[in-house]
């Protein structure tokens, strides 16, 4: 009887331990990081350094989706995301994702002053201000410390040696109209993916379906391979106010099929984008990268205007991610037919292949030699490119080293070294323009208190873990502007590793520290 | 008698069916995650129009009743929507991606069985010798080795290392094939284009042997058992009584009735590669169902995992009710 | 599925009574081999903490993705090497083993108890009941497993119980239909009859006469589905869907060290071993579980 009390009590207190609310008097900052599996390592790195200063981390891994829409309904404590910016401008970064209410606002933060500045810099027309702007609001963030501030990463790729002339782009395109090959004249690009969405330029949102499609479709402008916007298909541009934008269609420009391509091309173009079901009684999914975009005219033979409903200034680097489609062989064939045979005005031509396994194209003879700040002008060197998918790291890594493949997406940074030590193969890098960080629920406790989220600021040993997680391959920064965007400010200092000082602000927001 | 158990056994497809495509439309929509916001992707200035506009298209404003009406009355006609990402009629991208899938599945059933009836067999003969216990071992690999980590190495040490395959894909780029079936084996015969076929055979080989390996495992064991059981029957003792060399018998009586087993466990299996082999697709680079239906659960493209496992589900439901009707017509108690 | 029944035997075992059935496991040395390697794997779970010559989670990112001791000189002597955060890959597998073990039994259960349940009462009642369930089951075999488990995953989030639930939804229905279809050839046997009309009540002659006549399939098929859980749960986290890390797992280490396999293959291969030797010996028990059942087996 005894022996059953005894047993009684110990469960008891054993219940009563695990049970008790945390912190009942000793208030020990536990909560829970949420990743996406390819973040873990990182995940896992952040929780041991953060258990050193008796703070309570536990890791768990999501499937993506599932772990947006948790954060997105506020379940979520704090959590390893990344946020992709394609326009070199805070307004696909800053505004989505510190706006009160933004799209992407996954911390929940939300300061008026930082609202109306964000809507200066994303609408305003003085670059000046717009500037400010954008410095302003990384000062307030940079105190208020919303997130863990963290890094943006170098995209890594690899190349056979035998591939010249080529560089990858800061917008993740690979353009193949300048590259030789020291044999062969084919190249074959692995690409990081199970599937490309689609060969229409109007139907879908990737990276990857673009890195493709930029080499079968030229647009009006293009870029270099850091962020310069450069006439392409255009042979001119004027802006007669801040909401209007006039190109001159170059001439004697002709799609695959022959046909030229005309003012006509170009508004048909942005009319499919523009108008509801407007591609074969589907809408496009890029009309807000658009923005105030409202719609698109023909001034004469060769001129076309783009009318806007207020000023917009990121408009020529959206611009960029359109490509001009042929009116004509979509009107005769289809939206469905073209999709299955895309016809375009670049380099290179389909020739055959599926979205989900390989897309063979071959040069396109006739072509008109693309933009002429971006030498070689002409037609391509090569006589036909290749694009495959590969959604195995180890299995691109693989088919590289086999010779098979001459161009690797997306080199995992553990096998750097073996690329490098590899006489035939070669490392490719260029700055990313992707944020990551770890979000902090602002809203619920832990972290609606200020003096937390700096305290974590100043706990994370970003450096240690950049530098073996990621084999300095990662860039730290102060706040989540980019340094390739416009309106960064370079002379913002990042949190330092400061174990005492994250101590310090622990213990005044009433925590318990080792 | 016979024709109405038939009658029943059909008519009962139907409800299952039916089932499969509620079941899966329910779960589909209790993921967490919102189609519409994964197509837009991440970009800044989106407003509730273009929300709103992707979500009248996919239909998705729809009471979720209508949804499921519309769905199954849909699947009835063999219209199974449009897939959200690509936009393309799911029942065509279905069509695509299964000759893949059927093909690699078929291959690595040709492998198992090529490898793991001689080995069963001598195994039975041999019972415990070195020879069985290594078989027998072998096969343990075969299954408890994950199959990525499997392709990987065939990959590395066949691919890279000695250059004997390709590392992955279906086909090259430089052999032009007529699709004729989108099977390339069958392709590349009808069409005489050996090249085509030998380029064809040399990618099928490591993902089949890397998808066989379970299935060869388990093959070669049910092999060996029913082997030894048989060998134990009166008529395999009398064949041996009547003077008949053991070889004659091990071949003529006994491995035909080995079969039997075989066969059936074989069919249900190839069920269990179709449905599994997303692994292996993805590390080999072939283009699939397995790979399409993974990324279209994580995308949350409703119409494309309501499709896929509808025409899963129908390839299972097929194949059971085949093996019954083979019950039904060779069981004599069911010709009263 | 179906496949792992067909190993199973058909045949009712004649009763030897537990103790008589472990005397002669113990005259099969596969069956002790497998016995003991389990056992050893067991011991390991238990005694993690004292064997691990590190704690599992302890990284050293100075010292990623070194070498196993014998290969190459390494600090701290790792003798199978480190992952990609610097952690003693042979900490990691010997505490790996309480996950890998502790998932599979889970699973295993999950799905033998409710299965032979369901099974027995549809078999043994038929009717209605053994009707919906059937359909039910036969609704559930008809979904791809891995299909099935990625949306469980998906849709309940990270965490040990989420898997095995993930793992164990559909396992069930295997031993549903095995412990049902034994249910019903032996509810029409002449003993099961004469049972009744000695006037047995229904609970009886299945406790006394077809539940121990079934736990024998159920056992071979329980221990040759163990080995294929473990396994599934490395196909889940290869696709991003794996536990989490604070409970490190044979099957996620697999997938995790995957992208190094060409530089650092130890960091995936090991742990795979683990699997291979865990899946083999419960296998090897099984079988002779199988070849002790099986009369006409054991007669010879």
């Amino acid at each position: 009887m005894r022996r059953h009390l005894l047993a009684g009590v110990v469960l008891l207190s054993v219940a009563l331990a695990i049970l008790a609310p945390a912190g009942a008097q000793d208030r020990t900052l536990s909560f829970a990081l949420d990743t996406e599996a390819f973040r873990r390592p990182e995940a896992e790195a952040i929780a041991e350094g953060l258990r050193g200063l008796g703070v309570q981390t536990e890791v768990r891994v999501w499937e993506r989706t599932s772990l947006i829409a948790r954060i997105q309904a506020g379940e979520r404590q704090a959590y390893l995301t990344d946020w992709g910016s394609a326009y070199f401008d805070p307004f696909d970064l800053a505004e989505p994702k510190f706006t009160t209410g933004g799209r992407g606002n996954y911390s929940f933060y939300s300061n008026r002053e930082v609202d109306s500045l964000l809507v200066e810099g994303v609408t305003g027309t003085d670059a000046a201000r717009r500037r400010e702007a954008y410095f302003k609001v990384q000062e307030i963030l940079f105190r208020e410390a919303p997130w863990i501030f963290g890094y943006f990463r170098q995209d890594i790729h690899g190349a056979s040696t035998l591939v010249e002339n080529w560089e990858p782009s800061m917008d993740s395109r690979i353009n193949l109209h300048d590259v030789r090959m020291a044999r062969g004249g084919l190249v074959v690009v692995g690409m990081n993916t199970n599937a490309i969405v689609t060969f229409d330029p109007a139907m879908f949102r990737d990276r990857k379906t673009e890195t493709v499609l930029r080499n079968i479709f030229d647009g009006l402008v293009t870029r270099t391979t850091r962020d310069r916007v450069v006439l392409e298909l255009a042979s001119a541009m004027r802006q007669p106010s801040p909401t209007l934008y006039e190109f001159t269609v170059r001439e004697g420009v002709t799609f695959h099929n022959g046909d030229p391509l005309t003012v006509d091309d170009v508004v048909f173009t942005f009319e499919r984008i523009l108008r509801e079901r407007g591609v074969g009684g589907e809408s496009s999914p890029r009309r807000a990268l658009l923005g105030p975009l409202q719609r698109v005219e023909r001034v004469d033979d060769r001129t076309v205007r783009f009318v806007l409903e207020r000023p917009f200034p990121v408009f020529l680097q959206a611009l960029v991610h359109f490509q001009i489609v042929p009116r004509r062989y979509i009107q005769t064939v289809g939206d469905r037919a073209f999709a299955e045979r895309p016809v375009g005005a670049g380099p290179f031509r389909y020739v055959t292949g599926r979205v989900d396994s390989q897309i063979v194209l071959e040069r396109y003879d006739q072509y008109y030699g693309g933009a002429p700040d971006l030498p070689p002008v002409g037609p391509a060197p090569l006589r036909g490119a290749v694009f495959r998918m590969m959604p195995e790291p180890a299995t691109r890594v693989a088919a590289l080293k086999a010779g098979e493949v001459h161009i690797i997406e997306d080199l995992p940074v553990d096998l750097i070294p073996e690329i490098e030590r590899d006489p035939r193969t070669t490392l490719k890098t260029t700055q990313g323009t992707r944020v990551y960080g770890v979000e902090l629920n602002n809203r619920r406790p832990p972290f609606n208190d200020a003096k937390v989220r700096q305290a974590l600021n100043y706990a994370v040993n970003w450096e240690a873990i950049l530098r073996s997680v990621y084999r300095g391959t990662a860039t730290r920064l102060s706040t989540a502007f980019l340094p390739s965007g416009f309106g960064y400010n370079p002379r913002q200092q990042a949190y330092p590793y400061d174990l005492a000082r994250a101590r310090t602000l622990l213990r005044e927001a009433g925590y318990t520290v080792r | 008698m016979r024709t109405l158990l038939v009658l029943r056994r059909v008519l009962n497809t139907v409800p299952i069916m039916v089932g499969v495509a509620v079941v899966v439309f329910v779960v589909m929509r209790m993921l967490p995650g919102d189609p519409v916001d994964i197509v837009l992707g991440q970009t800044g200035a989106i407003s509730q129009q273009d929300l709103d506009r992707l979500r009248r298209d996919f239909h998705l404003d729809r009471p979720v009743t209508e949804q499921l009406y519309q769905f199954l009355a849909g699947a009835a006609r063999g219209d199974l929507g449009t897939s959200f990402a690509r936009r393309r009629p799911v029942f065509a991208m279905l069509v695509e991606a299964l000759p893949a899938t059927v093909e690699l599945a078929v291959a690595a059933t040709v492998v198992a069985l090529a490898v793991a009836v001689p080995v069963g067999v001598l195994s039975a003969v041999y019972q415990r010798s070195w020879l069985d216990r290594l078989a027998m071992g072998g096969a343990f690999l075969g299954i408890s080795m994950p199959a990525f980590w499997l392709g990987i190495v065939a990959i590395i040490v066949f691919a890279v290392r000695l250059g004997w395959f390709p590392t992955s894909g279906r086909i090259g780029f430089e052999v032009f094939l007529r699709p004729v079936t989108g099977f390339v084996v069958l392709d590349s015969v009808l069409t005489r284009n050996w090249a085509a076929l030998w380029d064809g055979l040399r990618h099928l080989t490591l993902p089949a042997v890397v998808l066989g390996a379970g299935l060869m495992a388990v093959v070669a064991r049910v092999m060996r058992s029913s082997m030894i059981e048989v060998l134990r029957e009166q008529f395999v003792t009398t064949a041996r009584s009547k003077g008949l060399t053991g070889r004659v018998v091990v071949l003529r009586h006994a491995l035909r009735n080995a079969l039997i087993p075989t066969v059936t466990v074989v069919g249900l299996q190839l069920g269990v590669l179709l449905g599994g082999n997303m692994i292996v697709e993805t590390v080999f680079g072939w283009p699939g169902m397995g790979r399409l239906v993974v990324d279209a659960i994580f995308s949350r493209d409703y119409p494309v995992v309501q499709g896929a496992v509808m025409l899963y589900a129908a390839t299972f439901v097929l194949a059971n009710l085949l093996v019954d009707l083979c019950y039904i017509y060779l069981d004599p108690r069911m010709a009263l | 599925m179906a496949t792992l029944a067909a190993w199973v035997p058909q045949r009712p075992a004649r009763r030897g009574g537990a103790w008589g059935t472990l005397a002669r496991l113990a005259g099969h040395p596969s069956a002790v081999l497998g016995a003991l390697i389990v056992a050893a794997v067991a011991a390991g779970a238990v005694f993690a903490p004292v064997l691990a010559p590190y704690a599992p989670g302890a990284s050293d990112l100075e010292n990623r993705l070194a070498a196993p001791s014998w290969l190459a000189a390494t600090p701290g002597g790792h003798w199978l090497g480190t992952d990609g955060l610097g952690r003693d890959l042979w900490s990691r597998i010997i505490f790996g083993s309480r996950v890998s073990l502790l998932v599979g039994l889970a699973a295993t259960l999950l799905s033998l108890l409710p299965g032979l349940v369901l099974g027995l009462a549809a078999g043994f009642y038929r009717g209605r009941v053994d009707g919906a369930l059937s359909r039910f089951a036969e609704l559930l075999m008809a979904f791809p497993h891995l299909i099935f488990a990625i949306g469980v995953m998906a849709a309940l989030g990270p965490g040990f119980w989420n898997l095995v639930a993930a793992l164990a939804f559909k396992g069930w229905v295997e031993f549903f239909r095995v412990a049902r279809g034994e249910a019903m050839a032996q509810s029409a046997r002449e003993y099961v009859d004469a049972a009744r009309a000695v006037g047995a009540s229904s609970a009886r002659i299945v406790g006394r006469h077809i539940l121990p006549n079934m736990l024998h399939t159920s056992l071979v098929l329980g221990t040759l589905r163990m080995g294929h859980f473990i396994v599934l749960e490395a196909s889940l986290s290869f696709l991003g869907l794996g536990l989490p890390p604070r409970l490190p797992a044979w099957g996620t280490m697999v997938a995790e060290g995957r992208e190094v396999m060409l530089t650092a293959w130890w960091v995936s291969t090991f742990p795979g071993l683990a699997i291979v030797a865990l899946v083999l010996a419960v296998n090897l028990v099984g079988e002779g579980l199988r070849d002790v059942l099986d009369p006409r087996l054991r007669a010879e």
